[in-house]
């Protein structure tokens, strides 16, 4: 719930503010933004498992993105498209952690019952 | 505690994850990201305009270069006026006020010997639409019974004869254009060009290079009443 309205905050903010990031770092914003994404709903899901850790949580978060960014920037070079690693490797996290919170937000929904 | 925490965290990330693809997404219609397809169109665009912007610098020297040769020669009038009249005299080759020649091609329509129906004529709209593969091929002037095709030309259907611009030619049609010979022999027997349809209406149709082909003046008078010069 916290995530959403944060993410509705930041995009209005974003809006307002209006700052256009040139086409060349497009690409790579797209990744990291995935990347951030990622670390949220890792987040969420420790916060929902009660072992949450800030520091894991805020070094995942900026380290993952600058390595996915890192990742395209190589795969740019080299020309073999690596950021396909991390897209997969992001997506298939969130959904796990999806996955995750779902269960156990099922379960405590039904332990309350 | 530790809940509250995590929560307090993930606002902070969503807010930056909000911002980051509101600045990317950009939520005004544009897409910052090119696809493949797109990229290559642009990139074709930026060589195309460039190439035009230097054109546009080189007309612009030229003139600029004219245009000093005539403020800084009012006292050498006898240049300035040579200069005007190479200017008149080009446009009037361009007009088409003048004798021409030139290499060029020259294509011969005729009705079909047997007529069995409307195809096999020559019609007017055929006229104008060879003069049309002609233009886009780049001719420079052309003739048709030695008739001069100006921008003012008109065509229609007078029955036996076509009325062009006023004046009734009737078949075979000889219509001769000067502009470079192989590109104009070349994109008139091209697939999609309104000589290669005729050839299969039995038609007598007969395209050929030519080395020198003289095309007369426009001899009609080119007049106006209604549109006038917009002041700057």
């Amino acid at each position: 719930m916290v995530a959403f309205v944060g993410l509705l905050i930041g995009v209005i903010l974003g809006v307002v503010w209006n700052i256009d990031i040139p086409v060349k770092f497009s690409p790579y914003i797209s990744v990291a933004i995935f990347a951030c994404i990622d670390s949220v709903f890792g987040a969420i899901r420790g916060s929902i498992s009660q072992n949450f850790r800030a520091d894991i949580f805020i070094s995942g978060f900026f380290g993952n993105a600058a390595l996915a960014v890192a990742m395209v920037y190589l795969g740019d070079k080299l020309g073999i498209p690596i950021y396909l690693a991390a897209v997969i490797v992001f997506g298939g996290r969130i959904f796990n952690n999806f996955a995750i919170i779902r269960r156990q937000l099922l379960d405590k929904t039904k332990s309350h019952q | 505690m530790k809940n509250n925490e995590a929560t307090i965290f993930v606002f902070i990330a969503s807010i930056i994850v909000g911002l980051l693809i509101a600045m990317n997404i950009g939520f005004e219609g544009k897409n910052n990201l090119l696809d493949a397809k797109q990229y290559d169109e642009a990139y074709n665009e930026r060589s195309k305009l460039y190439s035009d912007l230097n054109n546009l610098q080189d007309e612009y020297d030229k003139i600029n270069e004219k245009l000093n040769k005539y403020d800084s020669g009012y006292n050498e009038t006898d240049q300035v006026k040579k200069q005007i009249e190479e200017e008149v005299g080009n446009n009037n080759i361009i007009l088409g006020n003048t004798d021409v020649e030139g290499p060029g091609v020259k294509i011969t329509l005729d009705d079909a010997d047997v007529v069995t129906d409307a195809t096999n004529l020559i019609h007017d709209s055929d006229i104008i639409q060879v003069l049309n593969d002609l233009r886009n091929a780049g001719a420079e002037a052309i003739s048709v019974n030695d008739e001069r095709i100006v921008a003012s030309n008109y065509g229609y259907c007078g029955g036996p004869y076509i009325n062009l611009n006023g004046i009734k030619i009737v078949r075979p049609f000889y219509i001769n254009a000067i502009g470079n010979q192989d590109t104009l022999y070349n994109y008139l027997t091209l697939e999609k060009t309104h000589i290669t349809s005729l050839m299969g209406r039995d038609v007598k149709v007969n395209v050929a290079k030519a080395g020198k082909i003289k095309i007369l003046a426009y001899n009609g008078i080119f007049s106006y009443k209604y549109m006038s010069l917009i002041k700057k």
